[in-house]
């Protein structure tokens, strides 16, 4: 990813990396967080002077969420911290005032055990559901498969015959005007027929090779941009990203280039902008992909209605839904354009990182290859 | 143009009614040319090459029953002298090498059949071989690579299918580990980044078809 940047001198593409030290620094940041919200718990519990069960469950809550947030070493870690608390500032008060107490060990057992348990569920139902989507994603590329035969052996093949028998009359006529112009017809015919056959061998992919979205996207921004200079304005071009790239599921990076596409095309075509930037996030939790510009916007009644199909918004929305993504477009007469996608990372990334995955009850479920 | 010269004799080969009917308009349109027959599959094309012995035969690759390649084989292992044209929608090294390898003289795109069909009839009845530029370049450029086994190609195709490992592992038989190594070698012999780009280069390749 680190080269993508050297291959193109118009777009260049910065780059933050997050490195190695990324994982640890998001499960240092996970911990803290929760320490800070056991604390704040701590404070309040003690102030409103609550009953041992509901300071456990909120208690309980905090690990929970910890839990689901980081990995198994700051679940572990959290859970022995929320433990000693628990026994430390309250149960021990209460349970035995003088000495120790073997329910507190009995209470601490059962405080871990559910914690796990539940958090052990969540993350179940949690892969279930992603399980589910990757089937779909299995199920839809058996589909354009399907699609793209069946193109390929009617519609295709019947034009390919057609322009056959065109040539066959087009031989027949004697040189002149109406030769001139079936020649011009026939060649464009030709061109369409070459498009229309690339389309289908592309329709389970994308134009990317790589698993390198941002490189694509970056040069797919080149392209458009040479195809609309000698314009009357001139149009800056950068895509950025954020965190580490990581793969995305294959089927789903090829709705996020769509969109991607349909966007870019938008804003080069009709934005008239001077300015078009495209910012990609590779969160944790989430991956976006966002692409502003600075052009003349969209006319409010075409963002609402979603009818024109000039801006191909519907396209858009329609996409972004099959990904279990959020799709927001911003824009305003004169100022530009803003279309952000969001796609939770668990649905977005092809495989997950060895610490988002909390498994305790069943086997992690890898994808594909 | 010269009466007293016999025509080439065409036999034409596809498995799509209304193509065979286009090449029919198009060869028949020609003074020096003949249609003596058509076949819709691999196994036909052998039977009429027998019964009509063509001067130059056009073959199409994908077909049911037999294939092009399959059908070749047969016909030029019976008839070393079978002057045989593929036509075929998609270019791609690995389906080209495979063609030429059958025995085929020529190989050409069907999207440029309007324009190079007659001159490349003409070529290869004269005994000339005819590779268009765009697939001499493709060859060039794939001739030193690695290719894939048998059990790789199919595979690919179930791949390609949509199926995930395990479907793959039940319908050939085999433990989910061994297609996930077969993959692995798809992966590393393409250069491909997963399963979808392998895929896409399959096709672009020729080594599988739609």
């Amino acid at each position: 990813m680190s080269t993508i940047g050297q291959q193109h001198s118009s777009a260049e593409v910065p780059h933050k990396p997050e490195g190695k030290r990324g994982s640890f620094q998001q499960t240092a940041r996970h911990f803290c967080v929760g320490l800070i919200g056991l604390a704040l718990i701590t404070v309040a519990v003690i102030r409103l002077n609550l009953q041992p069960g509901a300071i456990s469950l909120l208690y309980l809550i905090v690990v929970v969420f910890v839990s689901l947030k980081g990995g198994l070493v700051s679940s572990v870690a959290f859970s022995l911290v929320a433990v000693f608390c628990l026994y430390y500032f309250f149960l021990s008060q209460i349970f035995s005032p003088g000495g120790r107490n073997p329910l507190d060990i009995v209470a601490t057992i059962a405080f871990l055990f559910t914690a796990w348990v539940i958090t052990g569920m969540v993350a179940r139902n949690r892969r279930l559901t992603e399980d589910q989507l990757r089937v779909r994603f299995e199920e839809r590329l058996a589909e354009r498969t399907r699609i793209a035969r069946e193109l390929h052996d009617t519609l295709l093949q019947s034009f390919q015959a057609l322009m056959l028998h065109f040539q066959a009359v087009d031989d027949q006529l004697p040189p002149g005007k109406a030769k001139e112009a079936l020649g011009k017809v026939l060649d464009q015919a030709d061109q369409a027929i070459v498009e229309g056959r690339d389309a289908i061998q592309n329709l389970r992919s994308s134009a990317m090779f790589a698993n390198e979205l941002a490189h694509a996207i970056a040069e797919l921004g080149k392209e458009l941009a040479r195809t609309h200079s000698g314009e009357t304005h001139s149009t800056t071009f950068r895509v950025s990203v954020e965190g580490t790239p990581r793969d995305l599921h294959p089927t789903l990076r090829d709705d996020v280039f769509r969109i991607a596409c349909e966007a870019l095309r938008n804003s080069f075509q009709h934005a008239q902008a001077s300015k078009i930037e495209v910012d990609l996030t590779f969160g944790e939790r989430l991956f976006e992909l966002r692409i502003r510009d600075d052009g003349k916007g969209i006319d409010p009644k075409h963002l609402d209605s979603g009818r024109d199909r000039h801006w191909g918004l519907p396209g858009m929305r329609e996409r972004a839904q099959q990904i279990a993504g959020t799709l927001e477009i911003w824009s305003e007469t004169g100022a530009g354009t803003e279309v952000e996608l969001r796609i939770p990372g668990s649905v977005a990334y092809s495989v997950s990182p060895g610490g988002a995955g909390f498994h305790l009850f069943g086997k992690g479920k890898e994808t594909g290859s | 143009m010269n009466g007293e010269r016999p025509r080439i004799r065409v036999l034409s080969v596809d498995d799509h009614p209304l193509l065979r009917e286009g090449v029919a308009a198009l060869v028949t349109s020609q003074p020096d040319m003949a249609l003596v027959s058509e076949a819709s599959n691999g196994r036909e094309a052998i039977e009429q090459f027998r019964i009509h012995r063509p001067d130059v035969t056009l073959m199409d690759l994908q077909m049911p029953e037999m294939n092009g390649v399959d059908a070749m084989i047969a016909i030029c292992g019976e008839f070393p002298g079978a002057r045989i044209i593929v036509l075929t929608t998609y270019a791609g090294d690995v389906q080209a090498i495979r063609a030429l390898k059958a025995g085929a003289r020529a190989y050409l795109l069907k999207s440029l059949l309007r324009k190079e069909l007659l001159e490349t009839i003409r070529l290869v009845h004269a005994g000339q071989r005819r590779v268009l530029p765009a697939i001499a370049a493709d060859l060039a450029e794939h001739a030193g690579d690695e290719l894939l086994s048998a059990r790789e190609i199919e595979v690919l195709r179930l791949v390609a299918g949509g199926n995930a490992n395990k479907e793959i592992a039940a319908l050939l038989s085999i433990t989910e580990e061994t297609v996930k190594g077969h993959v692995k070698n798809i992966l590393a012999k393409l250069g491909a980044n997963d399963r979808t780009h392998a895929v896409t280069i399959g096709l672009k390749r020729g080594i599988i078809d739609l």
